[in-house]
């Protein structure tokens, strides 16, 4: 009987240990994207900055490409759009699985303390 | 039935109890928020709880709080992990800066360099280079205008003076986000010194229990 509950604890084990490592692949991808914002903003900051006389260039390999203004904020405004929801899709993705392991975490709790009170009628 | 077959170390691996402290660390705008169960201990608040440092961005993490435990109570092992955990991320906070500090003397030498797009300069004779270890002979035709490199692939040709003023606003920035750090960091410093504090009680208690131990059964 232990070891049945043995053997399910470990699977449950198994779960929890897969929730955490895929809460912090999610926490990681996160980073990035926030990175990714901060450096966008800086760039929608500069570009506002500007007027007639400034050329913008984008770097499309090893070539300088020359860009309107209004093309290269509406690009940039495009990609902040995205990164934004993206940073959503995370959050709420992290979310779900903080939920998932929280059960888990119960799951465990308790088929530890089955594990324990079947060991000590033994 | 003292073979315990999940003995507490396992559950402490699988973050059972207490739930493994989840963090984001800063990014180089981004924020960082630390969390640790805040204890109330008689010993002084031994652990500053989710230390929101370097702000910006909002990164909130959801501080996982669980039933706070003053650090004076945790078993030896579970302080060494706790120990290595601050190490972590006072390592990485102190990276952090010195990564931004990086960026910040580029910004600082290129702000340099504009000082010598002088007037005088011009018509100077120059050697561009094409690759790393191939120069051709060239000009210095335009004082005017540069062309910066603004983040996220886009180049801004600029005059010189709009110039000056972004690398100095790059720098101010840079140096907003290391102050931000800076404390986080202290605290942790603080707390990590606090930690090896209690453990170091712990191990003189320890030993000295076992010596008393040892006393008794030689007598």
């Amino acid at each position: 009987m232990a070891e049945q509950i043995q053997k399910k604890l470990q699977g449950e084990l198994e779960k929890y240990q897969q929730l955490q490592k895929d809460l912090s692949r999610a926490v990681a991808a996160r980073q990035k994207l926030e990175a990714q914002l901060t450096e966008n903003n800086i760039v929608k900051e500069e570009l506002e900055l500007l007027d007639a006389t400034n050329t913008i260039f984008k770097l499309m390999g090893p070539v300088l490409v020359k860009q309107e203004m209004e093309e290269a904020k509406g690009t940039v405004g495009k990609r902040l759009e995205y990164i934004t929801g993206e940073i959503k899709r995370y959050e709420q993705q992290m979310q779900e699985l903080e939920r998932r392991s929280e059960q888990q975490r119960e799951t465990l709790g308790r088929l530890q303390q089955e594990l324990q009170r079947g060991q000590g009628k033994g | 039935m003292d073979t315990d077959p999940f003995p507490m170390g396992v559950y402490w691996d699988a973050g059972m109890c207490p739930p493994p402290p989840t963090h984001t660390l800063p990014t180089l705008g981004g924020g960082a928020a630390a969390s640790f169960p805040r204890p109330s201990s008689r010993q002084g608040a031994l652990w500053g709880g989710a230390a929101r440092g370097a702000g910006g961005a909002g990164a909130s993490r959801r501080p996982k709080m669980a039933q706070p435990v003053p650090a004076g109570e945790l078993p030896l092992p579970q302080l060494e992990l706790l120990k290595g955990q601050l190490d972590q991320e006072v390592e990485f906070l102190s990276s952090s800066i010195a990564q931004l500090k990086v960026v910040q003397t580029k910004y600082v030498e290129a702000k340099d360099c504009l000082n010598v797009l002088n007037k005088s300069n011009e018509g100077k004779d120059l050697l561009v280079p094409l690759t790393s270890s191939m120069y051709v002979p060239g000009k210095l035709s335009d004082v005017e205008r540069v062309l910066i490199d603004i983040g996220t692939g886009y180049y801004v040709e600029k005059s010189a003076d709009d110039a000056r003023d972004f690398f100095k606003r790059k720098i101010d920035f840079l140096t907003k986000q290391m102050e931000k750090i800076q404390p986080a960091l202290q605290e942790k410093h603080a707390m990590k010194q606090a930690v090896v504090e209690v453990m170091s009680q712990k191990i003189q208690q320890l030993t000295a229990l076992g010596a008393a131990q040892g006393a008794t059964t030689k007598a």
